[in-house]
């Protein structure tokens, strides 16, 4: 115990962990900070400049309300099928279509005969002739689809706020003039065929044809009164408040702590051959398991204490609210979900780090990680997308109880897999600690082997 | 030279280290070969060349390396038993440094901890032994402000923190002025009253004046183990002092291994090493351990330079 608590003290005299704590403090003022009082605020009367589609998270919806918020469901297919056709419409003119292999953008451009077979299907879509296409009503596509909103649907006000007239969204029943306005000609089955066949033309995941996207791009519409009141009964029942709040806060959290405590594992552990204490450390009585032990849970530690501490940042002003409004507040809830939820990312990843930089005496640890972290960020979707492998758990929301209930098996599995992985690879890194201590693995040694005949062609070849 | 005729007792006895037939090589590189030693109580000088395989058995002895062959028990305690080992045994790297922005103090407690000595006795050790290297005010210095005497002491003092049966010190000296290579050899024979310790060196004087018995390493073989009186004895009636006009200089060096050239308004002067009477006007002198070594060195197939 003594050995954590000084090691918990090296970290917390050393630089690296100061420039750990001002990203992940960065981040969280990026993303989260000031998220509870508008939510708050909102809930006392006073707007967020930006609503964007959302409704008070902690307001009772009432029947008297204009708007109660709204959702991403297939339950619309014509919404669907119009934004998805003015995307493609749009993606076809530019002949640029935008992918997303591993999350990360990749922009397509077509040959001419896949041109022409996208233009067949707008044509097949609208039934409008090419010429028509080309020369459509302003109007002929409203001003909101889905998530796209048209300059049309936007007002300022005396203010100068910006808002969103949510009116003018897409109309699926009137305009029946094909000319005039957009009318799917296919039924939603066809419809989604020939996505699928856009899918196979630009040969890439991740566009906005594939049928996840497509929803998720445009398949929002209006919640209805009794919809919103369960959801808000979640917040307050279910998630006792604080749940929702904790989630996103994890989100965030769980993006920083999924790539750079390995800056800091790595440094602590390269830190003895920097300064040329391993020897005197290998020799010492210490057993090599509690040497790992103590310094991984001494990283673990000190890499959740700042997210613990931020986190009252929103709990404190959720427990006033909870104790004015006279509603239970769970004051845990943070906790629990630091726990189940970033404490074993933070165990893989820290455990990576140690056993890749005892077993190399380098810091390629962060380079595994990196590829690591860009891959999973990019393969994730922002919400209810955990897989086995899942790095990092996305829940890009204040809602959503429902979808994380629903993968819950899911995520424990995924959650102890990564626990699995971090005790896996403490127990690897003990390993290799006792035989580099008996000068049985020696990465100078290995890497001589390697690369040796390479230096020796190549002092031969200087030599001549 | 004294013949190796120690009897391997498969665990040794209290107070001594016995070694056995050990070998190291490093894939096709033999940097230990055949070694056999038994060293009892007291301070132990390992001479040897740069490269002789000094550090190569400071390190098997440390369990920070594993011989390729070879026995090897320390006050009865097999090597391979290295938890064991390393509860008794104290060891001083070569290149002594620790976590440059941790203080004398800190870098002492942090050491006893992995040497799991209680918070009491590690406290009250901590401050006995900085004051005896004279470190104690300067406990809150950071190791990187330390000199390189300094940080011999710190090492030292880290190296008796746990108490140890046996202590192993790898070319201390170099690079300490003479004032604190003396303390710092008084500090070692302090310590070896009733313990081993064993220092390694390639400068003679070093265990000259503190080391009872004396091992030489040439080229990975043990090609000497005995008293310092003795190896001194080796010399005996081969050390000459030669005066030479200055331009016999080159002769002079062709002729003899030079020891020592002493320039004078007079001339010059000449300590050499040779197996006969030299031509030249000569006084014979006394020989030092230094001499007896270079004696013993010219012996082997590496020979002295010249």
């Amino acid at each position: 115990m003594k050995l954590y608590f000084k090691e918990c003290k090296k970290i917390a005299a050393s630089v690296i962990y100061y420039f750990f704590i001002a990203i992940l403090v960065f981040s969280w003022f990026q993303n989260f900070r000031g998220v509870t009082k508008t939510e708050i605020n909102w809930e006392k009367g006073i707007p967020p400049a930006d609503i964007g589609f959302e409704r008070p998270l902690l307001s009772k919806p009432s029947e008297e309300d204009d708007y109660f918020g709204s959702k991403v469901s297939e339950d619309d297919p014509a919404a669907i099928m119009m934004g998805v056709t003015r995307a493609l419409l749009s993606e076809y003119e530019s002949n640029r279509y935008a992918t997303y292999p591993l999350g990360y953008y990749k922009a397509i451009t077509l040959s001419d005969d896949e041109q022409k077979r996208v233009l067949e299907i707008l044509c097949e879509i609208t039934g409008l002739t090419e010429e028509q296409l080309k020369d459509l009503p302003e109007d002929y596509f409203p001003a909101v689809t889905g998530t796209i909103i048209s300059f049309d649907a936007m007002s300022v006000d005396e203010n100068g706020n910006l808002n969103t007239v949510m009116g003018n969204r897409a109309d699926t029943e009137s305009g029946d003039d094909k000319y005039k306005h957009f009318v799917s000609q296919v039924t939603y089955e066809h419809f989604k065929e020939l996505m699928r066949e856009m899918e196979s033309i630009i040969g890439e995941n991740g566009s906005q044809y594939s049928p996840e996207m497509m929803i998720t791009y445009f398949g929002m519409s209006e919640m209805t009164y009794e919809e919103a009141c369960e959801e808000y009964n979640q917040t307050i029942s279910n998630d006792k408040v604080t749940g929702g709040f904790a989630r996103l806060f994890c989100d965030y959290m769980g993006l920083e702590l999924g790539l750079y405590p390995i800056f800091l594992v790595v440094l602590i552990w390269m830190k003895d051959r920097m300064g040329n204490a391993s020897e005197l450390i290998y020799s010492k009585k210490i057993s090599s398991a509690r040497l790992v032990v103590s310094r991984y849970l001494a990283s673990v530690t000190m890499v959740l204490l700042p997210v613990l501490l931020l986190s009252f940042e929103s709990l404190v002003p959720l427990i006033a609210f909870g104790a004015e409004k006279g509603i239970s507040v769970d004051y845990f809830a943070y906790i629990k979900y630091i726990l189940w939820w970033l404490l074993p990312e933070v165990m893989a990843v820290s455990a990576i780090g140690i056993f890749f930089t005892l077993l190399t005496d380098s810091p390629i640890a962060i380079a595994i990680q990196f590829l690591w972290w860009m891959v999973d960020k990019g393969v994730t979707g922002l919400s209810g997308d955990t897989k086995a492998a899942t790095l990092m758990i996305r829940h890009n929301t204040l809602r959503g109880y429902e979808v994380i209930q629903d993968g819950f098996q899911m995520i424990c599995r995924n959650r102890l897999l990564m626990a699995g992985i971090g005790i896996l690879f403490v127990i690897l890194s003990i390993w290799v600690l006792k035989f580099k201590r008996k000068g049985k693995i020696n990465a100078a040694n290995i890497y001589h082997k390697c690369f040796g005949h390479m230096q020796d062609k190549l002092s031969f070849g200087s030599k001549k | 030279m004294e013949i190796l005729k120690d009897t391997f007792m498969p665990y040794g006895k209290n107070n001594e280290i016995v070694i056995r037939n050990l070998s190291k090589n490093y894939g096709k590189k033999t940097a230990l070969e055949n070694v056999s030693v038994t060293i009892h109580s007291g301070m132990y000088g390992l001479l040897g060349r740069n490269g002789a395989g000094k550090t190569s058995l400071m390190r098997i002895l440390a369990t920070l390396s594993e011989a390729s062959g070879g026995e090897i028990s320390m006050n009865g305690i097999p090597i391979k038993e290295t938890g064991k080992i390393r509860e008794i045994v104290g060891y001083l790297p070569q290149d002594f440094s620790f976590y440059r922005g941790m203080s004398v103090y800190g870098a002492m407690d942090y050491l006893g901890l992995l040497s799991e000595i209680p918070d009491k006795i590690r406290r009250e050790r901590i401050l006995a032994l900085l004051e005896q290297v004279n470190l104690k005010e300067d406990m809150r210095t950071k190791v990187k402000a330390l000199s390189g005497g300094m940080k011999r002491r710190l090492g030292i003092a880290q190296a008796l923190l746990h108490n140890p049966q046996i202590l192993i010190v790898d070319e201390p000296t170099a690079g300490l002025d003479p004032e604190e290579r003396i303390r710092f050899r008084n500090l070692l024979s302090e310590f070896a009253e009733d313990r081993i310790v064993i220092l390694s060196t390639h400068i003679s004087s070093d265990v000259e004046s503190c080391c009872e018995n004396i091992g030489v390493l040439n080229n990975g073989k043990m090609i000497w183990n005995g008293s310092t009186e003795e190896l001194v004895g080796q010399a005996e009636g081969k050390v000459y002092l030669i005066s030479a006009a200055k331009k016999q200089d080159k002769h002079i060096k062709e002729k003899y291994a030079v020891l020592n050239i002493i320039s004078s308004q007079s001339g010059t002067q000449y300590r050499v090493l040779s197996d006969v009477e030299p031509e030249e006007k000569y006084m014979l002198q006394p020989p030092t351990l230094e001499d007896g070594y270079m004696y013993l060195l010219s012996q082997t197939e590496g020979g002295i330079e010249r």
